[in-house]
């Protein structure tokens, strides 16, 4: 190889051994006092943040909504429903509705109607309940409560859940609803039913639906037909025990019922506004801790909202409040549910902290409900903290 | 001219790796002057003004351009290994990347032209700071981290064309034409972190990025001039023209969690660089010595930044010794080593801050490609900076950098075949 390309490989690898060679390029600490004369809040590095802490002292108040007795409130729609009595004497009473619509295939008004009948299937809990009991009664618009006063029909029948059991409806509103579906016009007929004497353990069912059989013209062929319904349930408190409930951190699965903290965030916010430093807040986190004694077993998951505006409304999804954001259920359907932890949890509120800042808002209210099944929830008003990081505006 | 290729790509491929680290250049106007000249020079610590010799580039005197009747290159990368000593703190950061490379074209008899470009001024540094965790309660588990980072990026580049001319007596001048390119990125970030139990963490920071950059046009002029048979006297100058608003700054702020940045804005300035003066002189005893002294001054006092105070900048100046020796300068002699360049050299210079300056040391050797294929350069150099206003702070700075250096004559007849 002659020489100079010999050099040009030294060359050429001298430079590769270069490109590989270890780097240090980040100076820590040294140099300060030289960088100090560009811009001191790059190497003080106290100055350049701010930690402020809130404890239960900071905690306005602590109480539980609704203030009153409240079935709006208290009224779910799930893909599912409860009915019973639960363990702290709330009733849960519930409704289911229907929509018959014309449907010509799979069979015509020839074809002879066997019966008509609704199916429960239990969604978690199999043991046998106590008699449970059916009645025909008005469908309800939107959200609203399950109606416990004007039930317009009759006890179309009882039943004991244990796994999937169902109840025949009687040959009047069957025959209607046959007839619907056999239309040849685009006939509609809505049905609803209602549980609202079951006083038994509290159980957990799966939305119903109606099956139609028919028996067609050759007398062998039996057709079954099915309408999905659409279940709510309403959580009536215990009598008396509303005043208690709502003056404590409470939350409870079965009525909605949502504790609520209120706090005092002035220190924070008299900090970011002083002379106009620490104005940028980087970090904030809520911490808090459950009453595992007067907590119940099932109480195992739950959901945070905390916001820098107090809302009381818990009006129904498709309500105005709702669109504009002003309803409980709104504000909670996106979140997802936490694991309860017995060291305490902690979520971080800097965007709801940072809205209260700007929006200078002297509270900010933490919401908290319980989402296990069943589950009832006490919080720890002493166990609240809050850690807030500001540091200067540039 | 593969060669020339092959040197401009390995040396291009170099840019953008990192660059040397100075937190005093952060209080200088365009970050830590490098004083970029080609190996041969730079072994003699920024000597050669007034040095007549191919393989010293452009850089130091346009006068050079004129040197030679081959097309002849040079190329220079740096490694940079700073160390800050600032009070009981030290800590050290290094860089390598390409510093110049330059191009003279013979044309005849019409002159010599002459291209380059080169790293005139560095404004990187990468500081950062960071807190051991702190317990604000006792038995608590939770603490918090507190970081601060200052992330600048950039510098002066210069792209240079020019032309020279060398008389019948000897003498050489050159005209040069300099288009400067100022790009700097400087970012500050306060970042906190908040720790819980079972590894929970939140963090987020805010982040300030702050973009600059403007453009010049200078012009400048060099001569060679032998005032004696064994001496040459150098003189150079440049001034770069004045602009209206011929710079811009867009600054942002963003927090970590957003997107978008929170504020945005961008201005204009007007910005005027500093004029400079070179003079040397040179001496060759024999054909194996060679020494050099230059003297440098850049008047500060005449910069401008329309956003910035600059009163307080000072003119400065320096000087620069070195000296060079070949055992044997005959191309016929046997031995390697005795053809290879040894070379030693010291500067001076002020830095803009008053009462601030860097010293520099530098041993090097020049290895010559057989068959005259050009020189390989490689120099050590031993750097000191320090500022009054800073009793405890110096930065010691250890460099290591490779020139290549080559020719050709591309007009040059070749000798017949033909008997």
């Amino acid at each position: 190889m002659r020489l100079n390309r010999l050099f040009f490989c030294i060359l050429a690898l001298s430079s590769l051994v270069l490109l590989f060679c270890d780097r240090s390029d980040v100076i820590t600490g040294a140099g300060s006092s030289v960088i100090s004369d560009s811009d001191s809040t790059i190497t003080n590095i106290e100055m350049g943040f701010s930690l402020i802490t809130l404890d239960t002292d900071d905690v306005d108040s602590a109480f539980s909504l609704p203030g009153s007795a409240s079935d709006t409130f208290s009224t779910q729609t799930a893909g599912w429903f409860m009915a019973g009595v639960n363990n702290y004497g709330d009733t849960l009473r519930a409704q289911m509705q229907f929509q018959a619509v014309n449907n010509t295939s799979g069979y015509t008004k020839s074809d002879t109607l066997e019966g008509v009948y609704l199916y429960f299937r239990a969604a978690n809990d199999t043991a046998a309940s106590s008699s449970i009991n059916v009645y025909q009664s008005k469908p309800l618009t939107g959200t609203a409560p399950v109606n416990t006063i004007d039930v317009s029909g009759p006890n179309i029948g009882t039943f004991k859940l244990k796994g999937v059991d169902s109840i025949r409806i009687n040959d009047e509103l069957a025959d209607k609803i046959f007839s619907t579906r056999t239309s040849i016009t685009e006939d509609t007929l809505p049905f609803a039913f209602s549980i609202i004497d079951y006083t038994g353990k509290v159980r957990k069912i799966n939305s119903p639906y109606v099956i139609i059989r028919v028996k067609k013209e050759d007398g062998e062929t039996v057709v079954r037909d099915s309408i999905p319904g659409f279940a709510r349930f309403t959580a009536f408190e215990n009598a008396g025990s509303t005043d208690e409930r709502s003056a404590q951190l409470y939350s409870s699965q079965n009525t909605l019922r949502t504790a609520i903290l209120k706090i005092d965030v002035i220190d924070i916010i008299k900090s970011a506004n002083s002379q106009g430093s620490y104005r940028e807040l980087l970090n904030a986190a809520l911490s808090f801790k459950h009453d595992s004694q007067n907590s119940n077993d099932s109480a195992k998951q739950y959901k945070i909202v905390v916001l820098d505006t107090l809302i009381t409304n818990e009006a129904p999804r498709d309500s105005i409040e709702s669109a504009n954001g002003l309803s409980l259920q709104r504000q909670f359907a996106p979140v997802g549910s936490s694991a309860l932890n017995s060291k305490g949890n902690v979520h971080s509120i800097a965007a709801p902290l940072r809205s209260a800042i700007n929006k200078n808002r002297e509270y900010l209210y933490v919401y908290l409900r319980s989402t296990s099944d069943h589950s009832v929830i006490l919080w720890d008003k002493s166990s609240i903290k809050i850690e807030a990081v500001l540091t200067p505006s540039r | 001219m593969k060669k020339v290729f092959s040197v401009v790509l390995i040396t291009l491929s170099f840019y953008g790796i990192g660059f040397a680290q100075s937190p005093m250049g952060l209080n200088l106007p365009l970050g830590m002057p490098s004083h970029t000249v080609t190996g041969p020079s730079a072994s003699m610590a920024g000597s050669g003004s007034a040095v007549i010799d191919e393989y010293f580039g452009t850089s130091l005197n346009p006068g050079n351009i004129a040197i030679g009747n081959r097309a002849a290159f040079s190329g220079l990368v740096s490694y940079e290994r700073t160390g800050i000593k600032d009070n009981s703190e030290s800590s050290s950061a290094s860089g390598y990347s390409p510093r110049l490379l330059s191009l003279i074209l013979p044309l005849g008899t019409v002159g010599n032209i002459g291209f380059s470009t080169q790293r005139q001024y560095d404004a990187n540094l990468n500081f950062y700071s960071k807190t051991d965790p702190v317990f604000p309660s006792d038995g608590d588990e939770f603490n918090y981290i507190k970081n601060i980072e200052l992330k600048n990026t950039g510098g002066l580049t210069a792209w240079q064309a020019g032309w020279g001319y060398r008389l019948k007596n000897q003498l050489s001048f050159g005209l040069m034409y300099e288009r400067l390119f100022f790009n700097s990125e400087s970012r500050t970030v306060f970042e906190s972190t908040l720790n819980y139990h079972d590894g929970i963490t939140f963090q987020n920071s805010m982040n300030e990025t702050v973009v600059t950059s403007f453009t010049g046009d200078g012009f400048g002029f060099g001569m060679q001039i032998p005032v004696h048979k064994k001496a040459t006297a150098g003189v150079s100058a440049k001034y770069v023209l004045y602009s209206d608003k011929n710079g811009s700054s867009t600054r942002e702020y963003q927090r970590s969690d957003t997107s978008a940045p929170q504020e945005k804005s961008r201005e204009k300035f007007s910005i005027h660089l500093p004029p400079s003066i070179n003079a040397g002189l040179s001496y060759t005893p024999n054909s194996k010595w060679l020494f050099a002294v230059d003297g440098r001054c850049t008047m500060w006092e005449h910069y401008y930044h329309e956003l910035e105070n600059t009163k307080h900048l000072r003119n400065t100046y320096g000087v620069s010794a070195g000296t060079r020796f070949v055992p044997a300068t005959s191309r016929f002699s046997s031995k390697y080593w005795e053809k290879i360049h040894y070379r030693a050299g010291f500067s001076y210079n002020q830095l803009a801050i008053d009462k601030s300056q860097e010293y520099l040391m530098t041993l090097g050797t020049g290895l010559p490609i057989p068959n005259d294929g050009g020189l390989i350069d490689i120099i050590f150099g031993y750097g000191h900076r320090s500022a009054d206003r800073y009793s405890d702070y110096s930065e010691n700075v250890i460099k290591f950098e490779l020139g290549i250096n080559g020719g050709r004559s591309w007009f040059q007849k070749t000798a017949s075949t033909n008997y």
